[in-house]
């Protein structure tokens, strides 16, 4: 049996659709989603996780410091907008009304905002005080959000990798562009073969997740442990290749590298799925 | 948190790389390779940092400040450049 992995036409155009608002609008608020029509993307018939998907990894790209991933990964009906708690802990906690807990409670959004590396994070420490039951199962809701912890990944490595090869194009040392220095080109040619493979597990755990296929939880471990480490990989490869200006607070870079370290300790650093995969691969 | 396994990754020393030292010493990758396996360590709590963070955010401050290590002073790829075509009389790229 073949599976054709590419990308609808219509999906291809929400991609072009999105990244040009979000270049435009990198910080959008709900009501701006909402207006686009992709705020309860995955609740009506019309769209599947791989649309999603698709604004998941754009999102990525820009950096996107909001609720909207983790409200649309909760799935929720109702109006109201929803972090879900993450390893213990809630991110953007001050910008939601409800906070999905892993035993499937809805709780006010209510509690401590912290300092965290990720400063656009808005990881918070939740009071629980009057839940009431959610709907839907923490495996589903766990499953999409690895899958969605992955496309974001793919979105911030991709970012990282262009970045650099931009800069190494343009920069010159000792005369030369510095990207014609083989130290520096294998080594950006390593963060993109990285992050590449990982956007191909990306898009099987969205395919996986949308279709409910059996392989689900295999997909989601294999692509969030490969993305997430592709991701931190890519942007110290592109912190390098920058050099001093790489590590300014005034570049991007280090926001992108510190939402990659997040993403990579997100529900288990890798080797944690692995030794899942490997548990799964071996008992069949 | 297990803090036993935090503590004991604390009294490790990081290499210190004074700027008048132009010598490629593994020690400048090992600052990177250390300081990310403490914070895998310190797991979900790995974003907290300043005041709400183990030891007051100490290894996420020096793991963010580790990757400046293959940068100032030389970078990695020049230093090993150094090496490469001073120490070991390797054809010179330039």
């Amino acid at each position: 049996v073949t599976v054709d992995f590419s990308f609808s036409s219509e999906q291809d155009d929400l991609r072009r659709e999105a990244r040009a608002f979000l270049e435009a609008n990198p910080s959008p608020t709900m009501d701006q989603l909402r207006e686009l029509g992709w705020v309860g993307i995955l609740q009506g018939e019309d769209f599947t996780f791989l649309d999603a998907a698709v604004l998941f990894e754009e999102l990525g790209r820009v950096l996107y410091d909001g609720p909207y991933v983790l409200n649309e990964v909760a799935g929720q009906p109702g109006e109201e907008v929803w972090s879900i708690e993450v390893d213990g802990f809630v991110p953007h906690l001050d910008q939601v009304e409800r906070v999905l807990t892993p035993d499937m409670q809805g709780e006010p959004a209510q509690g401590e905002t912290l300092a965290t590396v990720d400063e656009s994070l808005g990881l918070g420490r939740l009071s629980r005080n009057g839940a009431s039951r959610a709907q839907g199962e923490w495996a589903d809701v766990r499953r999409r959000l690895l899958a969605a912890l992955a496309l974001e990944a793919v979105g911030i490595g991709s970012k990282a990798n262009e970045l650099a090869i931009a800069y190494v194009s343009e920069r010159e040392q000792f005369g030369k562009k510095i990207g014609t220095y083989q130290a520096i080109s294998h080594s950006l040619v390593d963060g993109y073969v990285a992050v590449e493979l990982s956007r191909s597990l990306a898009y099987w755990a969205a395919w996986a997740v949308a279709e409910g296929d059996e392989q689900a939880d295999l997909a989601v471990a294999a692509a969030k442990s490969q993305a997430a480490e592709a991701a931190v990989l890519a942007c110290e490869k592109s912190i390098q290749a920058h050099g001093g200006i790489g590590f300014t607070w005034e570049h991007p870079l280090h926001r992108y590298y510190k939402r990659a370290l997040w993403l990579e300790g997100a529900l288990g650093y890798g080797r944690e799925h692995r030794a899942e995969i490997a548990a799964s691969l071996l008992s069949s | 948190v297990d803090r036993a396994a935090g503590a004991q990754v604390h009294e490790l020393p990081l290499a210190d790389d004074a700027a008048e030292d132009r010598h490629p010493r593994p020690g400048r990758e090992n600052n990177q390779r250390l300081t990310k396996l403490a914070l895998e360590i310190l797991g979900s709590h790995a974003q907290l940092t300043n005041g709400g963070g183990y030891a007051d955010g100490y290894w996420q401050y020096q793991q963010l400040r580790s990757r400046g290590n293959t940068i100032e002073a030389g970078t990695s790829e020049i230093l090993r450049n150094i090496v490469a075509e001073r120490v070991l009389g390797m054809p010179r790229s330039r």
